[in-house]
């Protein structure tokens, strides 16, 4: 390799994607098992129908909090995206979206509980919806915003000469050029939101999702069975992830082509 | 000027929507139920005592600074390698690579905390692949699982995406014809870094910090599960009232968790505009 980056830059991200590699590793060595010792450890390799009904109710509880939660994560980022656009406005709310960033997870599950308790909400679905949704709004904020930059500002003018209105404009010039960003966006924070134990914890009743039920599996008995279950979670992760990234990452470079021909 | 407004106006709602949890913690801290004898009085009496039995809670001042400190430590050990990454991709590679590269580093932070936190736990410990790749070449290392250094080290990994993505923002905004035309005219590859980056480097640094420090401050995940318990973290001081079913005080740590992390924010955030301030003087 003539390129004298090229090994410090695989040496790091080596370094990055340590924890996922040796925990992909050891899914499919299946030993998982016998490394990690917290509570206790349970050699039963096969599941029983109970736990088999609670992993398939998990999974049908994780998607029907990741899709609604995902979807709306990504209509309201764009919305923040086009009534932030005035550069004052888009300062002032980049700094402000990064409050669910910066708060602490376990703070914001209880939070998130007490505002449960004042609305008066049982526990269950809507109310970890809710909790994703804030979550997950400045991720795909940034998404959106990643792609807004590309739509050049002579499209807006041009649109209102023409007598458009504000809703005309978002309808016909900003909602096709953000198409892309907005599917990208829903896949990364179903991604986040398949993966996210810790408020959905303290969230949910009876009906737990994926994330929280591996998450209590992997506390009380450990066995290959549970890394297997895990190890399939997060590759599930990965995968809208890595789509996302592509779809973003070709229209970022189409978005550069068509402005070097302008 | 009516549009800019307008959208200030929206930006004010979007805080008042934000900080909805908050005022629902403040009012469940603050709230009527439970047994504790100190509930007479009103709104104010209630929350201020609630907020002294979660401080008297046990250890608050020990959680607050190993977390500062495990904040300081990571957030800022955490820059070295993220600005070499990001430095790497700027100079190694061609935009449509670069881009590329750029996701893939960036890849694990969108992956389940929880579950590379449990996967660090099984690389750190006894006949682990960290202790097994050691041996091999000769080197006996102890398990650094249930260890402080091991949950540093963890803590350092986890905030690197995030510095990473900061870097690589600010490094994007040199121009590549500036790159190659520094190249052209003789500049070394540390001349490059020195005269390109390192301006950028320093403007991007306490940004990238801030956003390490808060991830490591709020986090507790990684010294419950690769540090077995150690050290006592603010995440975990939290948690512990929640888990007792006391709501009330589970919500006033919370609150007073959230506050202190804000007024944090803050400080960082005027430290930051007061030097920027200084330096446009100058």
């Amino acid at each position: 390799m003539k390129n004298p980056y090229f090994w410090l830059m695989a040496i790091l991200l080596v370094v990055l994607w340590f924890p996922t590699l040796c925990f992909i590793e050891n899914v499919v060595a299946g030993k998982g098992m016998a490394l990690i010792k917290i509570e206790g450890t349970s050699d039963n390799s096969q599941a029983t129908t109970g736990e088999k009904e609670k992993i398939k109710s998990a999974i049908g509880c994780s998607l029907l909090v990741g899709v609604p939660a995902a979807l709306l994560a990504s209509v309201i980022g764009l919305c923040c995206v086009y009534i932030l656009r005035k550069p004052k406005a888009a300062n002032l709310g980049g700094v402000i979206l990064l409050i669910p960033l910066m708060t602490p997870p376990r703070a914001m599950g209880i939070a998130f509980a007490s505002l449960r308790n004042c609305a008066r909400l049982d526990p269950g679905l809507i109310p970890i919806i809710m909790a994703h949704v804030y979550l997950f709004l400045p991720i795909a904020y940034y998404l959106h915003l990643l792609r807004f930059k590309d739509l050049s500002a002579s499209r807006f003018e041009c649109a209102q000469n023409l007598g458009a209105r504000r809703w005309q404009i978002f309808r016909h010039v900003v909602l096709p050029h953000q198409r892309i960003a907005f599917f990208a966006a829903f896949l990364m924070c179903l991604a986040f939101s398949w993966g996210e134990p810790i408020i959905a914890n303290s969230l949910a009743g009876t009906n737990s999702t994926f994330a929280v039920v591996i998450m209590q599996m992997m506390r009380s008995a450990l066995s290959n069975r549970v890394y297997t279950a895990a190890g399939m979670s997060f590759l599930a992760t990965l995968v809208p992830v890595i789509v996302g990234a592509f779809i973003l990452w070709n229209a970022t470079n189409l978005a550069r082509k068509e402005k070097q021909y302008e | 000027m009516k549009g800019g407004r307008t959208s200030l106006l929206y930006v004010w709602i979007l805080l008042g929507i934000l900080m909805l949890p908050v005022a629902a913690a403040l009012i469940i801290s603050a709230g009527a139920e439970g047994t504790t004898a100190q509930l007479a009085g009103g709104f104010w009496d209630r929350l201020l005592n609630r907020f002294s039995e979660a401080i008297q809670g046990g250890q608050t001042l020990e959680a607050v600074l190993t977390s500062l400190i495990l904040g300081i430590l990571c957030g800022g050990a955490a820059l070295v390698p993220a600005a070499l990454l990001a430095a790497c991709l700027k100079l190694g590679f061609k935009r449509k690579r670069r881009a590329m590269l750029f996701w893939i580093a960036i890849a694990p932070l969108f992956a389940s905390y929880h579950l590379k936190t449990y996967a660090m736990r099984m690389f750190f410990a006894q006949g682990g692949p960290l202790q097994m790749a050691c041996q091999s070449i000769g080197f006996s290392v102890k398990p650094l699982v249930d260890t402080q250094f091991g949950v540093c080290l963890y803590l350092v990994l986890a905030a690197m995406p995030f510095a990473t993505v900061i870097f690589f923002i600010l490094f994007e905004g040199i121009a590549d014809q500036t790159v190659l035309a520094a190249r052209n005219l003789g500049a070394g590859e540390l001349r490059l870094i020195k005269q390109l980056l390192m301006p950028v480097f320093r403007k991007a640094l306490f940004t990238a910090f801030c956003f390490g420090f808060f991830f490591v401050f709020g986090d507790s995940l990684a010294a419950e599960v690769v540090g077995g318990g150690q050290p006592y973290v603010i995440g975990m001081w939290t948690k512990k009232f929640y888990e007792r079913a006391n709501i009330e005080t589970g919500a006033a740590a919370a609150l007073l968790q959230m506050l202190f992390t804000a007024a944090l924010l803050m400080l960082m955030g005027w430290l930051l505009t007061k030097t920027t301030r200084d330096k446009e003087q100058q």
